[in-house]
């Protein structure tokens, strides 16, 4: 799961960088790693207490519950749907407490509203710091090679920044489940789960970056810096509040509100679509292929 | 400031500061060229083009130069792109100064005398032109005072039509005269190529304008 979160998502962060030739693959990869990991070490507990709210599942429960949620990223990634690995852990977890009958949907209202505030608190972050931030830039950065040199340094500072948000908002999807059935700790958790994520990104994410790279890029660089920024500002505000939220749906969010300020249709309603939808269908799916794994295994 | 280290945009922007340097060059000596051929001094008009092809040849390095330099990674795509059409727009204004001196040298254009303080007057104020162009543009990367440079731009924007209004009186003047319409084509011909200059100039300050625009939010 965190091999997988890892090397879909870091695309998310560096794919701009990496697609305008700003930063190189190789210094991308190990900057998100490094960052991915601080965050998980240093927030990433904030998120394990949601999720063991959600359900107390047992050491077996847990295991069906990653699976499912490991199986539903695998076959959506494969047939070429972008998926939220929060949605399908959410999604396994109330599978696994459906079967035990330990459900408490009280704890789900919070997750959803931070689900769908994701893209919105994305979309309205760009749109606003664009505002702000372009008066600032305008007022004192005038020189060409200052403001060029300012929005590559902001990039890889955005990029880093948001490696560290993916690290403290995501590692609970991978090793949240076991600390909240107690197979592992905290901080062991939050390690295990960091360096799974560090390992996805050193291996295979080469292929995801460089494709997310090139839509984003069509964005002038001081956009995509915006964009990139806000996203990493908004997971980082929903680790605050301790739910594992969508880093792919934020940084959608904030390309609309960067794209809104420029009067142009930066995102496709297809793209909007696919978040709706995979509202519903991604914890659907991890639910029920929970809940099938465990009654035929259990 | 550590953040601002000098980098491959600041060797491009040093390389533009040459090639405006060169381009100017190029002009001054289109300027004696003309000067000399005006006079019937034949062999100085021949070594002033000489030198206008070789600085031509100068400014192409450099632009080339600069190309690479772009595209190993100096500044943001977005922006790359629309200073290497600068860049080209510029190397125009050099490439347009060695063709006047070809078409001089080249096909000899017999100017009645009563008409070669005029064309004189063409190729001189071409050069101020091209002083604004070349002010502007270095204040754009290395400075980014705007206000100037806007100032220069409708500055140069003045210069051209006052170069295009004395084209248009003299091209009026050279039709009612009493020469063959051979001698008034190949005339107005030569009044284009020494037109073409500050044409070019003035378009790649629209350019500049464009440089300008982008780099806002």
């Amino acid at each position: 799961m965190g091999w997988s979160l890892g090397s879909n998502d870091s695309a998310n962060i560096f794919g701009t960088g990496v697609g305008a030739k700003i930063i190189r693959y190789r210094t991308a990869i190990i900057l998100i790693s490094v960052f991915v990991i601080l965050g998980a070490l240093l927030e990433g507990e904030k998120c394990f207490a949601t999720l063991g709210e959600l359900s107390k599942l047992d050491s077996r429960l847990a295991f069906f519950t990653a699976l499912a949620a490991a199986i539903v990223v695998f076959f959506f990634t494969f047939l070429g749907i972008p998926v939220s690995t929060s949605q399908a852990v959410v999604g396994a977890i109330l599978g696994a407490s459906l079967y035990s009958g330990a459900v408490d949907f009280s704890k789900l209202y919070k997750i959803v509203i931070c689900w769908v505030l994701t893209p919105i608190g994305g979309a309205f972050t760009s749109f606003f710091l664009y505002h702000l931030m372009g008066k600032l830039t305008d007022r004192f950065l005038k020189n060409p090679i200052m403001r060029d040199t300012f929005i590559r340094w902001g990039l890889i500072s955005a990029g880093c920044f948001g490696a560290y948000a993916l690290g403290a908002n995501n590692v609970a999807n991978v090793t949240g489940v076991y600390v909240g059935s107690g197979v592992l700790s905290s901080f062991n958790g939050a390690l295990i789960g960091g360096l799974s994520i560090a390992f996805g990104v050193l291996t295979y994410s080469r292929k995801v970056m460089e494709t997310v790279g090139k839509k984003i890029v069509a964005l002038d660089g001081y956009a995509a810096f915006i964009a990139e920024l806000s996203a990493a500002v908004v997971v980082q505000i929903f680790t605050q509040v301790g739910v594992p939220v969508s880093t792919s749906q934020a940084i959608v969010g904030a390309v609309a509100g960067v794209g809104l300020v420029k009067g142009i249709r930066a995102v496709s309603l297809r793209s909007l679509a696919e978040i709706g939808v995979g509202w519903i269908s991604t914890p659907v799916s991890g639910g029920a292929i929970c809940y099938i794994l465990l009654i035929l295994f259990l | 400031m550590g953040l601002f280290k000098k980098g491959k945009e600041q060797e491009v922007a040093g390389m533009i500061v040459d090639l405006l340097e060169k381009v100017h060059q190029c002009l001054e000596e289109t300027q004696k060229t003309v000067f000399h051929y005006l006079r019937g001094d034949l062999e100085e008009a021949k070594s002033s083009a000489l030198k206008t092809d070789h600085i031509e040849t100068e400014t192409d390095h450099i632009r080339r130069r600069i190309v690479d330099t772009l595209y190993r990674g100096a500044f943001l795509p977005i922006f790359r792109v629309d200073i290497h059409n600068f860049i080209e727009k510029v190397d125009l204004i050099a490439d347009n100064a060695e063709i006047c001196c070809d078409f001089f040298l080249g096909q000899r254009p017999e100017i009645p005398d009563e008409f070669k303080k005029r064309f004189q007057k063409v190729i001189d104020d071409t050069l101020p032109m091209s002083l604004t162009f070349k002010e502007a543009t270095e204040n754009f990367f290395l400075k980014g005072n705007h206000d100037l440079i806007k100032k220069s731009i409708t500055q140069i924007g003045i210069f051209e039509s006052a170069i295009d209004d004395d084209e248009w009186k003299l091209t009026r003047d050279l039709f009612t005269s009493d020469l063959s319409l051979a001698e008034k084509m190949h005339l107005k011909r030569c009044l284009e190529k020494l037109t073409s200059i500050s044409d070019q100039i003035e378009d790649t300050s629209d350019w500049l304008e464009v440089l300008l625009i982008v780099t806002k939010v």
